[in-house]
């Protein structure tokens, strides 16, 4: 994983976690995935092909894993619909991983990301509040962060079984 | 601002629409993945279908689209109305793949499109 800029700090480091559970299998599959990309419509079969892979990897209900298909997709379409129309291209950034919660217990976080603005576009204002209504109906938790400096959009997932 | 995507056959890969006539209706049959970048083709084919209906029939058959987000909903919302308007009955084919009517359900739309399980059913009698 490439270094991060910013102001991001005390991501975890695997190697603990593996001194931790030691009869645990090492770090496949990886219990984080980051993907950024050019925030384009294309992108966004990317985005939810590299998603799917990543929650099948970790054996994810399939039922939970359309409701987070869906709940990704619709946050990177806002990006791609609405982050940069005032400040030219840019990127969306995604960031998931998975947490134990109990000894029967995980959840996926999961934190879409942008360096833009939302700004709704005249013509299709009803789009985007049905895509945030669907995912706040996908996930268990729903924040939506918007500053000047870009929106971070925070889901956590229903808990599942390990 | 430039909407039209430049990479067409990513799009062309990614979602499939053939239409086909019965004695009784005009069938799209909609494959692959319907989001921001393919609704439009989706979109298209159903209007022309509605176009070239004359009081037919429509069955849209989603049996095999593997994604459906808002974009996807909005476009088959619209079609229906557009479709009441003409009285001409727009039907969806929906089984149970979770990926389609799930969208549906959370978004309440259930209720307000004409959902049938195979395009047997939908099919005119």
């Amino acid at each position: 994983m490439p270094p991060s800029s910013g102001d991001r700090n005390g991501s975890p480091k695997p190697a603990d976690r593996k001194a931790a559970n030691q009869d645990e299998p090492p770090t496949w599959p990886p219990v984080m995935l980051r993907l950024v990309m050019a925030a384009q419509p294309a992108a966004l079969s990317l985005i939810r092909d590299r998603l799917r892979a990543w929650l099948r990897a970790h054996r994810w209900p399939e039922a939970e894993l359309v409701d987070l298909v869906l709940a990704v997709d619709e946050a990177a379409s806002n990006v791609v619909d609405h982050a940069y129309l005032t400040t030219g291209p840019g990127n969306i950034e995604i960031d998931a991983h998975i947490t134990t919660v109990s000894d029967s217990d995980r959840v996926a976080e999961l934190i879409v990301c942008d360096r833009g603005r939302w700004r709704p576009k005249p013509q299709q204002p009803n789009n985007r509040q049905r895509g945030i209504s669907l995912m706040s109906a996908a996930v268990a938790l729903l924040t939506i962060h918007s500053t000047n400096q870009g929106t971070s959009v925070r889901m956590r997932s229903r808990s599942v079984n390990r | 601002m430039d909407d039209k995507p430049r990479d067409e056959p990513a799009d062309e890969q990614l979602l499939r629409v053939t239409v086909h006539r019965e004695p009784s209706a005009i069938v799209v049959v909609v494959q692959g993945e319907v989001d921001m970048l393919t609704v439009d083709r989706l979109q298209n084919a159903v209007d022309e279908a509605l176009d070239d209906a004359a009081g037919q029939t429509v069955v849209v058959d989603l049996t095999e689209v593997t994604y459906l987000g808002s974009h996807g909903l909005a476009a088959l919302e619209q079609a229906s109305s557009s479709a009441a308007r003409r009285r001409e009955p727009l039907r969806l084919v929906v089984d149970d793949t979770r990926a389609v009517i799930r969208p549906i359900q959370l978004s309440g739309l259930e209720d307000v499109l004409a959902l049938y399980y195979s395009v047997d059913d939908a099919l005119p009698r």
